[in-house]
């Protein structure tokens, strides 16, 4: 593989692990609110 | 009545995760991203998804549990006028998955075939997957004027298809929910087993670098905005009617904005890690064929069908093993999407309306839904389902259904007061932009491509290259949806459905 397809492909896959820790470290809901 | 719940958040997010991801996910969001300057795209994409893709997310959940209803309950909330507004994107979620079963029928038939590897493996295979894919299971005419008659593999692989489905969703959502947790953790198994197979595969390197080579010079064309923002519209399941409805089994107190953010990542998370095993499977053939990327990359039908099962038979071992592990994980993102057509989209909304009760209502949707897809099982059924019908609903009906709902949402309801609303008990606050964005950058963004995509190249020139009495099919089908939906706003009803 090319340097510049293997940087796309680590940056690109940075974007999603931190977008979702980011997403998931905010998560504060319990199951509990999630039934009436 | 009390409204049916998710009752655990992770249900409500595989739902729909599982409704997002779909088919496109493994076949035209790879191609796009070669197509399009691989990295260059990326960034487009990803722009697309934050100011298009999430707003637009937020809305439909957000909405559906403000009002407590499916689409069109969603609509007639906001005005009794503009209920037809919520009942076109059922007419359109209906018709989607009326062919889209079938398309899981030809994904069952592979199933069964991938354990014999009925179209051969070696060079065999190679020559067999063409001729196996369309004159064995599709049995395909010549056009659409030849229909012939339905195709009794297709015909019986339908009837499981529709059995499966009403299986899952006629006990609603306490049976959607874990099915929807349990066969998405099954298929991101199958997908990485997949990825490392292809990645592991001779000229997988020489693939990925087709699919990741980054020119950013591209991001100066216009052809890479409106692939990355068509991509974003079509790919997270919106415009469908069904997502109002899924989060209308919200409750009260559950969140919105996180659980948008999470599903629409997930979803293209999901779309590069299939990225993956699509472009080393590629790689894989371009080396063992000597051809170019042109000759085995594709993004259509033909990628899943043909390539994948050409690519499966030159493999050095375990042949059968790999064919049935991609076409179950096929089969199971399929399902996701078509459970949530059929239920969210459709069986949802009628039970608000007409007070129906779940069984009867879903048992009679899919018993229509299947004399409907019949058709799209014959020689003729591929160009009126899969290809016409498609380009009817889920291309123009999604694009100008989902930039109305968002131009209403954003300046009748208005935006600020759904923002609000979904802030009071989100896991985090999303300030003004997202209402500059419903107003004006998503519908705008979704006229873009319904235009530039659509219109531009419809009308000239007959869409797809057939003759203009086939190509009318489409102008008909819209236009038969928007009066059905003016007729179903009309009706008043006892339980009707004005939030």
């Amino acid at each position: 593989m090319t340097t510049a397809a293997i940087i796309t492909g680590v940056i690109m896959t940075l974007v999603f692990i931190i977008g979702l820790s980011w997403c998931f470290h905010r998560w504060r809901a319990s199951d509990s609110e999630w039934e009436d | 009545m009390t409204r049916e719940r998710w009752g655990k958040r992770s249900y409500f997010i595989f739902a729909a995760l599982g409704s997002a991801i779909g088919l496109g996910n493994l076949w035209r969001f790879p191609a796009l991203t070669y197509g399009n300057g691989g990295g260059a795209f990326l960034i487009a994409w990803m722009v697309g998804l934050l100011v298009m893709g999430i707003p637009w997310m937020i809305v439909e959940y957000g909405m559906g549990k403000r009002f407590q209803s499916g689409a069109p309950g969603v609509f007639a909330g906001i005005g009794k006028k503009w209920e037809w507004l919520g009942w076109w994107p059922v007419w359109c979620a209906f018709g989607i998955v009326s062919y889209y079963t079938v398309v899981m029928a030809w994904t069952l038939r592979f199933v069964g075939a991938s354990a014999t590897m009925a179209w051969g493996t070696g060079q065999a295979g190679v020559e067999g997957a063409q001729t196996f894919f369309w004159n064995e299971i599709l049995h395909l005419s010549g056009g659409p004027g030849e229909l012939g008659s339905p195709i009794m593999g297709l015909l019986i692989s339908l009837i499981i298809v529709w059995v499966i489905i009403f299986l899952v969703i006629f006990r609603g959502t306490k049976v959607i929910g874990p099915v929807s947790q349990y066969v998405m953790i099954v298929a991101w198994i199958f997908l990485v087993i997949l990825v490392i197979r292809g990645v592991t595969l001779a000229g997988a390197g020489q693939g990925l670098n087709y699919y990741l080579s980054t020119d950013l010079s591209k991001l100066a064309s216009g052809e890479v905005w409106f692939a990355a923002f068509s991509q974003i519209a079509f790919t997270l399941s919106l415009g469908m009617a069904g997502m109002y409805a899924y989060g209308s089994f919200v409750t009260k107190k559950g969140d919105i904005n996180n659980n948008a953010y999470i599903t629409s990542f997930g979803n293209c998370a999901t779309s590069f890690l299939a990225g993956f095993a699509v472009f080393s499977i590629v790689g894989f053939l371009m080396k063992t064929l000597s051809v170019p990327v042109e000759g085995v990359s594709s993004s259509s039908l033909g990628l899943a069908f043909v390539t994948w099962p050409t690519a499966i038979s030159m493999l050095p071992g375990m042949n059968s093993f790999f064919g049935v592990i991609f076409f179950i994980c096929l089969f199971f993102l399929g399902l996701t999407s078509a459970y949530f057509l059929a239920y969210g989209g459709v069986i949802a909304p009628l039970m608000d309306k007409f007070g129906w009760g779940r069984t009867k209502t879903t048992l009679g949707v899919c018993i229509v839904a299947f004399l409907v897809g019949i058709v799209f099982t014959t020689n003729g059924g591929l160009y009126w389902g899969a290809d016409l019908l498609d380009r009817a609903v889920a291309f123009y009906g999604l694009l100008l259904t989902g930039a109305i709902a968002c131009l209403v949402v954003g300046w009748k309801y208005p935006a600020s007061r759904l923002r609000e609303y979904v802030n009071e008990t989100s896991d985090f606050k999303i300030g003004k932009w997202f209402d500059w964005m419903i107003k004006v950058v998503v519908p705008v963004g979704l006229l873009f491509v319904v235009v530039y995509g659509g219109f531009m190249k419809d009308i000239p020139e007959s869409y797809s290259g057939y003759p203009r009495w086939a190509s009318s099919f489409v102008w008909v089908v819209l236009i038969v949806t928007l009066l059905l939906s003016f007729v179903l706003g009309k009706l008043k009803t006892k339980s009707g459905s004005e939030g």
